[in-house]
């Protein structure tokens, strides 16, 4: 269970988010929409506390991010949107880094498991600097997922994913979801939102706009238009209003 | 035209840029009030020895008239040699990216990007700007050319930064179309080294004392240097001693080394430009795996990245030795002076381990680079992943102090001198102080560069405030008595905790471009002030009796207007900052009268003993003007200080039984020797007073009690 409690973040003038107020319930697979520059990805390193909000605060599973920072972190499996990892150290050997700072006891079988599930089997002695984008992205999901975290929170999983990949991954995102996993990710890609997540919140300019179901959203806002149009309508209104 | 003018407008804003962020003006991150203040100590530093350069460089062309021609070519060689090793070494070669590859897709010709890349860096490469310059500026101040030396030694320094350049190209188009990524890195520690070893020989003579039978100046005669005249390091020289001809042969040589390259570089891109940008898989080490479990995660990571990383290791392992030892060539009588006293080959000790400290352990948050993000979705506090990191390294430089302490007491057959072995004991609680230290510092150094990535520059300041923090380590070496020691060690393991203490709290603000910790009392501030307090107060009785003031009353003046003054300052910080300060009113009065009289009745028996034992002289009284100084002053100044600040921000640190106890440690260390045991006693007590009440009134009448009962003892 996510909470996010009127947060704002400043970076000096310039507001990214002025006030965000948010809950997403487990089991959920939550979509978080916006436009380039909307905040998602501002927000998403709040709850990892990469950074701080200058005001209100972010809870995961009633644990606030920057206090309970570490209680938070056993809770959940975190991807960036451009993961980057050290040099000279090969796929297995970082996977396998992060399963022992977790503390998992049976760390090598596990992540020979978790590479082969998401097809790094091969790629799994290989330097991580090397990796293609979209195997640097399984490779850190591969870190998220190792230690069976209750909660998921993902920065734009499939984005520089070939199709099947993609696909792949939102297989899986699925079935974790079905076993009760929560999952938070942001995206701009509204067709993956639409087939993927059971709620969506769109974000524009650091505040939600919309937020529901997106079939509900399609059905209140574009009259059975896609949510392509839902988006374009609500954040075109926004820039309107807004200048 | 245009293109050419975009390109280079380019690349000097990136250096432009650079130069904003290195001096903070176009940071967003403004640093805290504290940390302001660490970095103009570390600014004057800089400025200190950027300044110790330059005389470096003055000495060393003060001697070159004294040099045969062969000695002050094979000099400048060196020079160039190391501009060029240095220059390339810290190129980007080591990184996989090669911005060239991106640079060819823009329109225009490849030969005009190559012949701009060179002037670019003619202009304004770092080793130009470090090496060859000054020693041009040096060069032709000492021909005699006054103020015409400026544009004079920039002028004759051109040619030769154009060779550099265009050399320095055609290596890296070299090595980065034709070797692979594991060869470069490991060529690049290798260059680095080099360089290194180049430019501090080529200092020699400006450093330590200039000796004809220098090394450097034997191998100049070996090689018979004085007749090569055609090469550029004389013509360079002859070029500034007012030579026609000589400039025109230095600008024949560099237009062309400069075609030359240009060619040569043309034919290596000939099948286009595109770098061998993947490293080798390498073979499967099982044994990785296995380790890990054995040393825990951070420490198996650190050694696997130990063992492939030729460039870590040569700066970690070998650049502390490699500095120790180039030592002994600028002082020939350095062995024998190290070997000569336990005190020496202990400085020396703790020296290079204090170097492999800022070699290691310094760059703990930069060598983790972009994979930073790793460490923060990680169960565990990051405090204590760098402290990991911070052992680690701490054992190996702790391992480099052994074994010279070791060599030298078994070289020396110093292995029954007690000493040795006290000082012994303080190197090594020195190294694990310094590795505090060093991590802390090296968080500060990489805070601005972490959060913006975008800046290239490290905060160089604080390498030079931990040098000097070395320095005054090493001092409690040479120290008087055993006392002063201690004291002095105190003193290092308290500033180590200061630092420590705003590095966790900056800590999860790391990666944060904008956001500061909330500010609040810290031991810093603390131990800030009662320093203050102390140097205002020796040089206020200073003055007084200067003035023929009376001892006793000077002393309560002073007392009383260092504490005003210290006091006024830290309430003006703190509002400043927007801290509430401490309170004084509440309740807890009688409490406080009752624990301030037993610690006063302790106090009393043990003044009564120690008269008892005569270690006590009989005259030591105070006088009756001491009477408010004792029941007034300095209860409510020392209580302002070291429960109001000390204790507060100790609180944060520790637990409470811990603060109030390591407090009262601070208050006593500040005190006589022979006074110690009841005035922690007195600390203890007060802190508790503080403690249970929050208000500094009951404390201040628990030790107002305490010093009245003393004065009428005595």
């Amino acid at each position: 269970m996510i909470e996010i409690r009127g947060l704002c973040k400043r970076y000096g003038e310039f507001v990214a988010i002025p006030d965000l107020s948010l809950r997403v319930e487990s089991g959920e697979i939550f979509g978080f929409l916006g436009p380039n520059g909307a905040g998602k990805t501002t927000t998403i390193r709040i709850l990892m506390g990469i950074l701080t909000p200058s005001a209100g605060q972010a809870l995961v599973d009633g644990l606030d991010c920057q206090k309970d920072s570490v209680e938070v972190k056993r809770r959940v499996g975190y991807l960036p949107d451009t993961p980057t990892f050290y040099d000279y150290l090969r796929g297995r050997e970082i996977v396998e880094f992060v399963a022992e700072m977790h503390g998992l006891s049976q760390g090598q079988e596990k992540v020979a498991a978790i590479l082969g599930d998401l097809g790094l089997a091969d790629a799994a002695n290989e330097y991580a600097v090397n990796y293609s984008l979209g195997m640097k992205k399984k490779l850190a999901l591969a870190c998220a997922l190792v230690h069976d975290p209750p909660v998921l929170i993902l920065d734009e999983p499939t984005n520089g994913l070939d199709p099947r990949a993609a696909r792949e991954i939102v297989e899986r995102l699925k079935e974790r979801a079905a076993r009760g996993l929560t999952v938070f990710l942001s995206t701009h890609l509204l067709e993956m939102a639409d087939r993927v997540c059971t709620r969506v919140g769109i974000l524009h300019q650091g505040r939600l706009i919309a937020l529901g179901p997106p079939a509900e959203l399609r059905h209140q806002l574009a009259q059975g238009g896609s949510l392509e149009q839902v988006f374009l309508d609500l954040t075109a209104s926004q820039e309107e209003t807004a200048s | 035209m245009r293109q050419f003018w975009a390109l280079l407008k380019l690349a000097w804003r990136r250096e432009l840029n650079t130069w904003v962020q290195q001096t903070g003006r176009g940071l967003k991150r403004q640093g805290t009030a504290p940390k302001r203040g660490l970095g103009c100590l570390g600014g004057g530093l800089f400025v200190w020895v950027h300044f110790c350069i330059w005389f470096i460089f003055l000495r060393a062309a003060q001697g070159f008239a004294q040099y045969a021609p062969g000695e002050l070519v094979f000099l400048l060689a060196l020079l160039q040699l190391a501009g060029l090793l240095l220059e390339s070494a810290s190129q980007n070669l080591a990184q996989l990216d090669w911005d060239v590859e991106w640079l060819v897709t823009l329109p225009i010709s490849r030969r005009a990007l190559l012949f701009l890349r060179v002037l670019q860096r003619a202009l304004t490469g770092q080793s130009v700007r470090t090496m060859l310059w000054p020693a041009a500026l040096a060069l032709a101040w000492q021909q005699g050319w006054g103020w015409g030396a400026l544009p004079l030694g920039l002028l004759a320094a051109f040619p030769i930064s154009l060779m550099q350049a265009s050399l320095g190209l055609g290596l890296e188009f070299w090595l980065r179309l034709r070797w692979n990524p594991v060869q470069i890195r490991n060529l690049h520690a290798l260059i680095g080294l080099a360089g290194s070893c180049c430019w501090l020989l080529a200092m020699l003579p400006g450093l330590g004392q200039s000796n004809p039978n220098m090394l450097v100046f034997n191998w100049a005669n070996w090689a018979h240097l004085s007749r090569w005249q055609w090469t550029p390091f004389a013509l360079w020289n002859l070029t500034l001693e007012g030579e026609g001809t000589a400039w025109l042969g230095l600008w024949l040589q560099a237009l062309l080394v400069l075609g030359l390259t240009l060619s040569g570089v043309a034919y290596l891109t000939r099948d286009g430009v595109v770098g061998n940008g993947s490293r080798e898989a390498g073979r499967i080490e099982p044994v990785g795996a296995a380790g890990g479990r054995r040393w825990g995660p951070i420490i198996w990571r650190e050694l696997l990245l130990l063992r492939r990383d030729r460039s870590f290791m040569v700066q970690t392992l070998v650049m502390p030795l490699l500095m120790a030892g180039l030592q002994w060539l600028v002082h020939p009588g350095a062995l024998t002076q190290v070997l000569s006293s336990p005190e020496n080959l202990c400085a020396t000790a703790f020296g290079v381990s204090a170097y492999a400290l800022l070699s290691s352990i310094y760059q703990a948050v930069l060598s983790e680079g972009q994979a930073f993000w790793i460490l923060f979705t990680l169960p565990r506090p990051l405090s204590r992943i760098l402290l990991e990191k911070a052992r680690f390294w701490g054992l190996v430089a702790g391992g480099y102090a052994l074994l010279i302490l070791l060599g030298g007491a078994i070289y020396k057959g110093m292995w029954n001198d007690p000493m040795l072995w006290l000082l012994a004991v303080i190197v090594l609680v020195g190294v694990v102080i310094h590795s505090v230290v060093a991590l802390c510092l090296g968080v500060f150094a990489s805070a601005s560069f972490m959060a913006n990535q975008s800046s290239k520059m490290l905060r160089i300041e604080y390498v030079y405030l931990f040098m000097s923090l070395c320095g005054f380590y090493t001092y409690s070496l040479y120290a008087a008595d055993l006392w002063s020691r201690c004291v002095l060690m105190l003193l290092s393991a308290l500033f180590a905790l200061a630092l420590w203490q705003k590095m966790v709290e900056g800590l999860p603000y790391l990666l944060d471009p904008v956001d500061q910790p909330v500010a609040s009392i810290s031991l810093a501030d603390g131990l800030i002030a009662v320093q203050a307090f102390f140097v205002i107060q020796g040089i206020m009785l200073g003055f007084l009796l200067a003035f023929q003031v009376e001892a006793a009353l000077a002393v309560s003046l002073a007392y009383f207007g260092a504490g005003l003054v210290t006091a006024l300052g830290m309430r003006f910080t703190m509002w400043r900052r927007k801290i509430s300060p401490p309170r004084w009113w509440g309740a807890g009065w009688g409490r406080a009268l009752l624990m301030g009289a037993g610690a006063g009745l302790v106090g009393v028996i043990y003044v009564k003993l120690l008269r008892a034992a005569s270690c006590l002289p009989e005259d030591s009284r105070y006088p009756e003007t001491m009477f408010f100084l004792m029941v007034l002053g300095a209860p409510i100044f020392e209580e302002f200080l070291f429960r109001g600040l000390v204790f507060t921000s100790l609180r944060r640190l520790w637990p409470e039984r811990r603060a109030v106890l390591g407090s009262a440690l601070i208050f006593a260390m500040v005190h006589p020797a022979l006074s110690v045991p009841p005035v922690f006693l007195l600390g203890v007590v007060t802190a508790e007073c503080y403690r249970r009440t929050g208000r500094l009134g009951p404390s201040v009448l628990a030790h107002a009690v305490y010093n009245s009962l003393i004065l009428f003892a005595s």
